[in-house]
């Protein structure tokens, strides 16, 4: 092993050498896939309440970039930062980037991962709490959440789902709970 | 059938948490006997932000779990506002049209209504009435017709053992998850804090009055402005509940009222069954179907085990280890001698 894993956080040669790359355009994607979402699923943008007006900020601590998330509806917004950059939000939430997927994918449950300190929130946290039970709800696969259907869906879930998996166990991230 | 443990069938009922439709239908596809679950308002005791089921979702979750074989219980357990009942009024009707199997309520008005407007709906005396005599509970069934009665978690094994002898309504005790070691429906620390009792809104620690700070690798816990707890660098956090706080008296710095630490009796379920329990309950209407669907998986491996004439102990320890606050267990107060 060139280098000893902790946590799941991306090992620091990696992390720099993200720094150095240009930010890539994945907030657009990324706004394009939650307003798909909320077209698709309405229900869920009603159980976030008032709280999809939130400026929620989601720092991934091993990557450069972060991440402002307003998740109204279909005028949600997704977009990416460079760290020294990144806006004040009302809400932040922390941690590796594999414990943030597992987040949205189910794998890990939020309070497991808060306990062992894995995941730190700040800021307001009804609005944590309501983005937290909201993706609960959605029951998100990658690859429903990217708009694949049908036999791509389950392509894309079976090649992301293993890689993760073998993601988390290279960088001895957090023990799944499901 | 609810309720049909008799000496020809020992089988201890396991009670899940669902707090989104999705855990709804995790905990039926893990195996629970039962799904308690609440709606969308300050009418059940876990009205936290984005969780709950509206009545559309609880149609649904009831249609769901009935063919899974599961039974749904939902929980009306906040007290009713005087001169403003009518949110509980909609939701004792809510839960009586939804086909769910019984209602868990707490107020005396909620039971009234309940027992006088829907005389077929099942009544269980949720745990924040905190009945632990037999002349409470004696009270609660000849008044309203209650045919169960969930425990403080305040009781000690042999405490529900002298009790059970002394009542005829089925008793279900918790058995997994957050642990309160108040007398629950009656503690006021979080309204002393917040101004909000959760006894009536139904948010015992709201989200809104509390905060995460980070201090170098320190992380702060405060609940209304009042810190509660700091966890250092490595150390594991707990949930921001005033009982759970670490503070100084008399000079020393420490846990004044209990650590935080989870409930775990999972290696009591067969003195429970012993004991005359009807239906062990897994706390955790908050927490997500990762937490559900492992958790009722482990409970339901011990209880068919149980049934077969077995122990699933060990395994059910290693499933279970990582679920808890603090990542440590108690087996709270069912061993222990002092009050």
């Amino acid at each position: 092993m060139f280098f000893k894993p902790e946590r799941g956080l991306f090992p620091p040669a990696l992390q720099k050498a993200l720094g150095i790359l240009p930010v890539p355009p994945l907030g657009f994607a990324l706004t394009r896939a939650v307003r798909r979402l909320a077209r698709h699923r309405p229900d869920l943008f009603e159980r976030l309440d008032t709280y999809k007006r939130t400026h929620f900020i989601i720092d991934p601590i091993d990557i450069p970039h972060v991440f402002r998330m307003i998740p109204n509806g279909e005028h949600a917004t997704v977009e990416m930062f460079k760290r020294k950059d990144a806006p004040e939000g009302a809400a932040r939430i922390s941690g590796p980037l594999i414990v943030l997927l597992g987040l949205v994918d189910g794998t890990y449950d939020g309070d497991a991962v808060f306990f062992t300190r894995d995941l730190v929130i700040e800021g307001d946290t009804d609005a944590v709490l309501a983005l937290r039970n909201t993706m609960e709800e959605a029951d998100l696969s990658p690859a429903e959440f990217l708009g694949f259907n049908g036999r791509p869906r389950e392509v894309v879930d079976g090649a992301t789902n293993k890689t993760l998996d073998h993601l988390r166990r290279l960088l001895d991230a957090p023990t799944a709970t499901s | 059938m609810l309720g049909q443990r008799n000496d020809n069938n020992p089988s201890l009922e396991l009670v899940c948490p669902a707090g989104t439709p999705a855990a709804l239908k995790a905990a039926a596809e893990a195996g629970a006997h039962s799904i308690y679950c609440g709606l969308r308002n300050e009418t059940n005791a876990r009205n936290f932000p984005g969780l709950n089921f509206s009545e559309k979702e609880l149609n649904a979750g009831v249609r769901l779990a009935h063919k899974h074989g599961s039974h749904v219980l939902v929980a009306v357990n906040t007290f009713a506002r005087a001169g403003d009942t009518h949110i509980w009024k909609r939701a004792v009707d809510a839960v009586s049209a939804s086909g769910a199997d019984a209602i868990i309520a707490a107020d005396i008005a909620v039971l009234d209504y309940a027992k006088e407007k829907h005389p077929n709906l099942r009544l269980h005396l949720s745990v924040q009435a905190a009945a632990a005599t037999p002349e409470s509970i004696s009270f609660y069934q000849d008044t309203f017709g209650v045919q169960r009665v969930v425990l403080p978690r305040v009781m000690s094994v042999e405490e529900i053992v002298k009790l059970n002898k002394e009542v005829t309504v089925e008793t279900e005790v918790f058995v997994f998850g957050g642990l309160c070691v108040m007398t629950e429906g009656r503690c006021a620390l979080s309204s002393y804090a917040t101004g909000k009792s959760p006894n009536l809104t139904g948010v015992c620690s709201p989200p809104g009055d509390v905060s995460y700070d980070e201090d170098d690798s320190n992380l702060y816990a405060r609940l209304g402005g009042f810190t509660i707890d700091g966890f250092g660098e490595g150390e594991t956090a707990g949930y921001p509940t005033l009982c759970k706080g670490r503070f100084k008296a008399e000079g020393e710095t420490s846990y004044l009222f209990e650590d935080p630490v989870s409930l775990n009796a999972a290696s009591l379920l067969p003195r429970l069954q012993k004991a005359g329990v009807t239906a062990v309950k897994i706390e955790g209407r908050q927490r997500g179907k990762a937490y559900i669907s492992q958790v009722v998986k482990a409970f339901r491996a011990a209880v068919d085990a149980m049934d077969a004439g077995g122990n699933a102990e060990e395994e059910v320890s290693a499933m279970l280890s990582a679920m808890t606050e603090g990542g440590r267990e108690t087996t709270g107060a069912y061993k222990k001698i002092w009050r």
